[in-house]
């Protein structure tokens, strides 16, 4: 499993399955029993259900507790909740799906106020990780290896 | 996720205190999760923002690398990357990097959605959910001052374990 044999067709496997993987998640995020997308599907039918939206970025504020969120699915319509919203707040979503918008009637919304500095560390801490790599690992001979053992 | 900066300097004070090691494969670990999946996921995100068309499998797709099978998978691949003789250190130092950073995130509440740790088998996905996601932003700075002295004064001590480059390496010793 770890010797030289096939070294580079294991590695081409391994991403292959990653691949696969990939593949699979994907679509079981698409059909997944509650999501918007399957809200939208068939409305009357999801009407009610609970959708939890986490992290999303408020793309369009159209008045108090009436904005639009994106992520990975675009402009998704939530009224209630958060009234001091702004487009860019990252925010996370709790409410019941309601086929008449359609859109998502929020219970709770919580407002990640933080998120600018959690993004800020991640970045200072990104270019810190890439300078450490060039000095912690280097290339020889078709190996990767390790200087700081 | 828990910041990179935090994550970083979870992983180096556990490998100042274990004294084992593959340091930097370890380190890589814990990081790698956050490179491997969000930075594209965010990327790609963000080009769909500006109406590019953009598949959903580039959206979504990258999470397996983000759980515990996805990690073993690139661990695996990026362990075959170095010299046999530490193939096994290196695996199981970026698989045990891996799996330190998902249990960081495990500790954060994302309102109940989770990490799906049993993927691709059916499961219902877990977290913890003691602290608010952004929570490590207050300690990510006093963390990284810990971390600096712990380091210094380690380097400064006996025993310190630093290789030259290409030590290790059966292969180039020959």
């Amino acid at each position: 499993m770890f010797s030289d044999r096939h070294r580079w067709l294991k590695i081409a496997l391994s991403l292959l399955a990653l691949g696969g993987l990939g593949a699979h998640y994907a679509q079981r995020a698409a059909t997944r029993p509650v999501g918007w997308r399957i809200c939208l599907s068939a409305p009357a039918t999801h009407h009610g259900r609970t959708l939890v939206l986490p992290l999303y970025t408020v793309t369009a504020v159209r008045g108090p507790g009436d904005f639009e969120i994106s992520k990975s699915v675009r402009d998704i319509p939530v009224l209630g909740g958060a009234q001091d919203l702004s487009v860019g707040d990252t925010v996370s979503v709790r409410g019941a799906f309601d086929a008449g918008g359609p859109h998502v009637a929020a219970d709770a919304v919580e407002v990640h106020r933080l998120r600018w500095a959690k993004k800020a560390l991640s970045a200072i801490g990104l270019i810190l990780a890439l300078i450490a790599a060039s000095w912690a690992f280097s290339w020889r001979n078709g190996r990767l290896v390790e200087r700081l053992g | 996720m828990a910041d990179l900066v935090t994550h970083a300097c979870v992983a180096l004070l556990w490998k100042a205190a274990s004294r084992r090691p593959h340091i930097a494969s370890f380190v890589a670990g814990t990081l790698l999760p956050d490179l491997l999946c969000r930075l594209p996921g965010i990327g790609f995100t963000a080009l769909s923002h500006r109406d590019v068309d953009v598949p959903w499998v580039l959206l979504v797709g990258w999470e397996p690398l983000h759980l515990p099978i996805g990690m073993a998978l690139a661990s695996y691949a990026l362990a075959l990357l170095f010299s046999a003789d530490v193939r096994r250190g290196v695996f199981a130092n970026l698989l045990g990097g891996m799996f330190l950073h998902l249990g960081m995130d495990m500790l954060q509440s994302h309102q109940g959605i989770g990490y799906l740790l049993a993927f691709p088998l059916p499961s219902r996905s877990v977290e913890l959910g003691w602290i608010g996601s952004e929570a490590t932003v207050w300690i990510a700075l006093p963390l990284a001052l810990v971390t600096g002295l712990v380091w210094k004064r380690k380097m400064m001590g006996p025993g310190v374990n630093q290789r030259t480059p290409g030590a290790g390496s059966a292969e180039q010793e020959e």
